[in-house]
């Protein structure tokens, strides 16, 4: 159904119950039903566009999924980014075609003939330039919506065991060497993330790593420590995680904001046979037990659980949710995107109406238990259906309305919180520092 | 669930493969290899002769290439000598499967597959892994298996047997 926020050309029809009962086909979609499909069927680009010099360079890095081609929906809610599959197979038979007529970028669906309005990111500056080093900037790090995403580490550990124990969805092996540094240099990491603070207004800066034998955690140190003190963003981490809590305590003090853990997929089986790495070097539970430490340390909203939706069963994927906002973090759910070169290629991309489900339960599932969303300032995520997009998914309630409002409310009181958190610091220093990760050097 | 695809990794006998190993130094280099469709094109002649005399590695796939039932086209400015597969795919999309043969140094020859960006203004390549070699002589019917690669769009039960997924190498434009 359509909800407030479209921005379709043509006339919206009326919401309400009546629209509801419509067939989803032949009714225009909301700016997160757009994004959801998208995902799902990605696009094709009509000869009319001219994203050499409109978009930003396009370039796989981390996981793959970044592959796509970055775009913004706007909508009444808020504004949807997503990075819609334009390299896949799947998206050369999509019904979505970009297109840009009079100066203006449009996605139209090819089977009812609807255009809705969409905006084209345009490149950072910085992309081109080079750190002081040499090294070009978008080899370090690139934004992914509104934040600037880095892979810090020598690719992941899986892809080089014999056999290859990597991740069955997952292209970041393939990447390194070809489309990005191998190993990031602290410097390189602090020019381009406060070109990225300074030129793009990012206030979050994510770093991401594969498997590095247990050490992952010790990996990240330098560069938390350098971006903290010198550069004052958000930080968040995506890492392999550890039973060593103490590790997490530490990257606490020295600032980091966020932690999230990407367990993939619920169910145990689906965990064991398309996640071989984690599942024989690390264990689900591993992922459980920090995730629930990090977000108890760190408060309601602050960490999250990392699934894919669209390989294991449905019902295992709403569990995952609900496991994930009971305890408190909010669920990051990837719909699953078959990346060229990774093992599950050959795979469907998901249905529409199953992610619908998803994104609607997901929306529920933090609303029933409060998970703050959307309260951190101009974090934007593309690769994902942020819980905050979900809001166009929300029933018209009186829960729903008390929610934005509180939501709302909190947005409002946290900026000041923000502010202080934003402005470069030096670590604090606690006890945990005598049982140091390696590598401590104060580059402040 | 699932179609097993990516679970398999066998080698598939090949029936286009040279009958046996032959030192590369033996095999004739080929003038004018039939089965590549640019080869009236301007540079490419030259552009191929000049990269198997300088890489015995090349001169093999030069050599593969001729003999192949399959079409081919070589991509003229670029390092190291670039294949890419003429085949269509069985889907009806057309098959973008790309290999490099290059030398990073005397004595390494780098052989890595890809495909390019759709996305016209777009330079990243996809990989799909690649070979290590050092050593001036190769297998026959190993270069086979490669053109047997590229001609099935990298499809994974055609994957060579000695393919390194993680390919973790600068790789030249």
């Amino acid at each position: 159904m359509s909800a407030p926020g479209s921005n379709l050309v043509q006339k919206a029809p009326t919401v309400g119950h009546r629209a509801a009962r419509v067939p989803p086909l032949v009714q225009p979609l909301n700016p997160c039903e757009l994004e959801i499909d998208l995902f799902c069927k990605g696009m094709r680009i009509d000869p009319s566009c001219t994203l050499e010099c409109d978009a930003r360079f396009i370039s796989r890095t981390r996981a793959g999924l970044g592959s796509g081609l970055e775009l913004v929906i706007p909508g009444s809610i808020k504004d949807v980014w997503v990075n819609v599959p334009v390299e896949e197979d799947f998206a050369q038979q999509s019904c979505y075609e970009l297109l840009r007529d009079q100066g203006e970028y449009w996605v139209r669906d090819v089977r009812l003939n609807h255009r809705y309005a969409v905006r084209i990111p345009s490149e950072p500056s910085w992309y081109t330039r080079l750190t002081s080093r040499g090294t070009p900037m978008h080899k370090v790090g690139v934004l992914q919506g509104t934040y600037l995403g880095i892979y810090i580490a020598n690719s992941c550990g899986f892809w080089y065991h014999s056999p290859a124990v990597n991740c069955k969805f997952c292209a970041s092996g393939l990447n390194v060497g070809v489309n990005e540094m191998a190993r990031k240099d602290v410097d390189d990491v602090v020019e381009v993330a406060s070109a990225a603070k300074e030129e793009s207004g990012a206030t979050f800066v994510h770093f991401n790593s594969g498997y590095q034998t247990d050490r992952d955690l010790d990996e990240a140190e330098p560069y938390v420590r350098a971006v903290k003190s010198r550069v004052g963003t958000l930080v968040g981490l995506q890492l392999i995680p550890t039973l060593d809590f103490w590790k997490y305590d530490r990257l606490i003090d020295l600032g980091a904001d966020h932690f999230s853990f990407c367990y993939e997929f619920h169910n145990p089986e689906y965990f064991a046979r398309f996640l071989p790495g984690k599942e024989k070097l690390v264990g689900q539970k591993t992922f459980f037990r920090a995730l629930e430490y990090t977000t108890k340390k760190l408060g309601k909203g602050s960490c999250s659980g990392e699934i894919i939706a669209g390989v294991e069963p449905l019902g295992d994927t709403l569990r995952a949710i609900d496991y994930i906002t009971d305890i408190g973090a909010f669920p990051t759910v990837c719909i699953f995107r078959p990346t060229i070169g990774a093992d599950m290629e050959q795979w469907p991309s998901p249905r529409y109406e199953d992610m619908l489900v998803v994104f609607r339960y997901l929306y529920e599932a933090c609303r029933r238990n409060n998970i703050p969303i959307d309260v951190t300032p101009n974090i934007e995520v593309s690769l994902i259906v942020q819980p905050g997009d979900t809001r166009y998914l929300a029933p018209h309630t009186v829960s729903s309305s008390v929610y934005h409002a509180e939501m709302a409310l909190a947005r409002w009181l946290a900026r000041p919180y923000f502010a202080w958190k934003m402005r470069p610091k030096k670590a604090r220093s606690t006890g945990h520092g005598k049982r140091d990760m390696g590598r401590t050097e104060d580059h402040a | 669930m699932g179609n097993g695809i990516w679970e398999e990794r066998r080698t598939t006998p090949n029936p286009n493969a040279l009958p046996k190993a032959v030192p590369v130094s033996r095999i004739p280099s080929p003038k004018f290899p039939p089965m590549i469709d640019n080869l009236h094109e301007p540079g490419i002649p030259p552009k191929v002769q000049e990269e198997a005399g300088a890489n015995a590695v090349v001169d093999a796939v030069a050599v593969a290439l001729a003999a192949s039932p399959d079409p081919f086209a070589i991509e003229l400015n670029c390092a190291g000598l670039e294949v890419v597969a003429q085949t269509p795919l069985s889907n009806g999309l057309p098959n973008r499967a790309r290999m490099k043969v290059f030398s990073p140094k005397p004595g390494y020859t780098r052989v890595f597959f890809f495909k390019k960006s759709l996305v016209p203004y777009s330079r990243d390549r996809y990989s799909y892994g690649g070979l290590d070699l050092r050593t001036s002589t190769v297998n026959a019917q190993e270069v086979a298996a490669w053109l047997a690669f590229l001609t099935s769009g990298f499809h994974p039960v055609k994957r060579p047997e000695k393919l390194r997924r993680a390919f973790p190498y600068e790789i030249p434009e």
